[in-house]
């Protein structure tokens, strides 16, 4: 929860639900609609790998750095995967300098489980030495301008920076290991892509936007890949009722295959 | 086959762990429960509705529903650092969430309904532990809500969707998919998931975890309804005696209170015994739960519990401002407790493997 919110007037909120009856949207989309996504990848040098989303009007920036790490003690022929979501103050005037707010820590979480749980990493391909030495995978997503929807804008971040991380080339002679100048890509195993609905009333809208997402009752985000079901977080103050879910389920299937092809075609090959 | 498949602690796919809801299990706080959910243990108590802080929080048009989730140090393996986990946090976030939309918010402008939760035994399920004890609680506060929730954790292990998954197969399984539920107004009101569930599994486990969920409310409903039960036993009185003698019995309850209260008792005297007889009385009423039977100094406590809650309750009926005369209460309750000092009992602290067998 935001400390403070941003309060859409009443005017503006029964303007969103009448139009919404008709089934239309405040920016002229349909109910399932995605905003317009553009993805500009490798925009930081010093990054493995980056990318920098727009969904509409909201931009988020993930860079990757893979650094030398230690495995976990139950896993030591892993390397470790860490994302985390930065809700930079220079994004929205309620988000704040200082300590992780509830909200940002949610948002790391969310894009942590979609990432982690996808497989899109093979984390057994990290291990450079057995129970001493792994790859760890440092994925920080920046939101530089919320304009709605910052979990969906953050798990294309993610993938498509991961999409174009390439991980440095080792040489390993009696235990020591060097970093050679070349570098190969890192294979993706997977493709996930996360859904958001928002409930406003009784109508539910993918990829809400900003005064949608403040009027929303309930929020609901899934993550999906080809064949599975990866991740999922539903917030907001309101309940969804128990029959709504599977629909929910069925149309996030769908929109997921459609932004999956956007963003492929849009990827470097 | 697959129906009948077995898993690592004897139970079927669809079998819910032992589940049992103690409701007002501390004294200080408005409301409070326990619950064992299997080997998890989580208590929950609510402070409540109190002016929040800090001020900048409030909402001017409705409550806020403050959940503070933690797990103990030694409730893992290893032992958890003090400091609140990312992952304590979060669920602290969706479980206010979850009770913001059943508790009537919109009562209460500008305050806050405070409820803290802690796991002191962790297996699995925790946060929907956390949920049960929660819902309990308030209840017990007489906080009104729309609607009980009820809570599982189902998840994916060994290719089957099982639920209420235990902490050994939540680690090694492939997929964890909490959920709360109110039955009655037959909403959803927390959902996560992680892991990999194909379409047909997640429809298995989603509707699964929604009929396990209907029988859990009945337990908590009892629960609640057991504690009035014993009460009303307590008294020996009838329906129509209760609601016609309700304000007299009540006044007389006050005055006992505040004659009783007069006894000085410096503050740092009454912290502390009021914690052992919470103990000793708990495990006096899982006791009398178990063998039906009452003993006298249960019958004790049981009678002050319900001068406590008439007390509570008159004074939300009279009382406009309620914070600062509560603050005043509240230690004289707790210094009318001092004679109920029992220190025999330290048995609530053992495993509850152990509990089990005495019980058995």
């Amino acid at each position: 929860m935001a400390d403070f919110e941003l309060i859409v007037n009443s005017i503006e909120k029964n303007h969103i639900n009448k139009l919404l009856d008709d089934g239309r949207r405040l920016d002229g989309r349909t109910l399932n609609q995605f905003r317009n996504i553009k993805i500009e990848t490798n925009v930081i040098d010093k990054a493995n790998g980056s990318a920098l989303i727009h969904l509409g009007k909201t931009k988020v920036l993930c860079g990757v750095k893979l650094t030398f790490g230690v495995p976990w003690e139950d896993a030591p022929k892993k390397g470790s995967l860490f994302v985390g979501f930065e809700t930079t103050p220079m994004a929205s005037p309620d988000f704040r300098s200082g300590p992780p707010q509830p909200n940002q820590i949610e948002l790391s979480r969310v894009t942590d489980r979609l990432i982690r749980e996808s497989g899109i990493i093979d984390l057994e391909k990290l291990c450079i030495i057995e129970g001493e030495k792994v790859w760890q995978l440092n994925i920080d997503v920046y939101a530089l301008d919320n304009f709605g929807n910052l979990f969906d804008a953050a798990a294309i971040a993610a993938v498509c920076a991961l999409a174009t991380t390439s991980i440095p080339e080792l040489s390993i002679k009696k235990g020591e290991v060097t970093q050679l100048e070349t570098s190969k890509p890192l294979e993706i195993n997977s493709f996930p892509v996360s859904v958001t609905t928002s409930k406003i009333g009784e109508h539910y809208i993918a990829d809400a936007e900003l005064k949608e997402e403040q009027i929303a009752d309930a929020r609901f985000t899934l993550g999906l890949t080809d064949d599975h079901i990866v991740s999922g977080q539903k917030g907001g103050e309101n309940g969804i009722k128990s029959g709504k879910i599977m629909e929910i389920l069925d149309n996030s299937i769908q929109i997921a295959d459609e932004i999956r092809k956007i963003i492929k075609e849009q990827l470097p090959k | 086959m697959s129906k009948d498949y077995v898993r690592p602690d004897g139970r079927l796919k669809n079998q819910l762990r032992e589940f049992k809801v103690e409701v007002g299990v501390l004294d200080r706080s408005e409301g409070s429960a326990k619950v064992n959910l299997g080997n998890n243990m989580a208590m929950a108590s609510v402070f409540g509705p109190r002016e929040m802080h800090p001020k900048r929080l409030s909402r001017s048009d409705r409550a806020i529903v403050r959940v503070n989730y933690r797990m103990a140090t030694f409730s893992v393996d290893g032992y958890k650092r003090a400091v609140p986990s990312r992952r304590e946090k979060e669920i602290s976030k969706v479980l206010s969430e979850a009770f913001q939309s059943v508790v009537l918010v919109k009562n209460w402008p500008r305050s806050v309904v405070d409820v803290h939760v802690e796991i002191f035994q962790s297996d699995g399920g925790t946060r929907t532990a956390a949920a049960l004890a929660i819902t309990a609680a308030l209840a017990d506060a007489g906080i009104p809500m729309r609607d009980l929730i009820g809570g599982i954790a189902s998840g994916i292990y060994e290719d089957q969707v099982c639920l209420d998954l235990t902490g050994l197969e939540d680690m090694k399984g492939s997929g964890d998919m909490p959920i709360l539920y109110s039955p009655a107004v037959d909403e959803i009101s927390l959902f996560q998931l992680d892991g990999l569930f194909t379409y047909d599994q997640f429809k298995e486990a989603y509707e699964s975890s929604l009929t396990g969920i209907k029988g859990m409310v009945e337990v908590i409903r009892e629960a609640l309804k057991e504690k009035y039960v014993k009460i009303r036993e307590e008294f020996g009185v009838d329906d129509e005696d209760v609601s016609s003698d309700d304000d007299m019995s009540k006044e007389e309850v006050q005055l006992d209170e505040d004659e009783s209260s007069d006894d000085d008792m410096s503050e740092e005297t009454f912290e502390k015994p009021s914690f052992s007889a919470v103990i000793a009385q708990v495990d006096e009423k899982s006791e009398t739960k178990k063998e039906k039977k009452v003993d006298e100094k249960s019958e004790t406590k049981k009678e002050k519990k319900v001068d406590e809650k008439s007390e509570t309750k008159k004074e939300k009926k009279v009382d406009e401002k309620p914070k600062k005369k509560k603050k005043k209460k509240k230690s004289k309750k707790s210094s009318t407790e001092l004679p109920d000092v029992d220190d025999e009992d330290d048995s609530w602290f053992t495993k509850p493997e152990e509990k089990e067998k005495e019980e058995n």
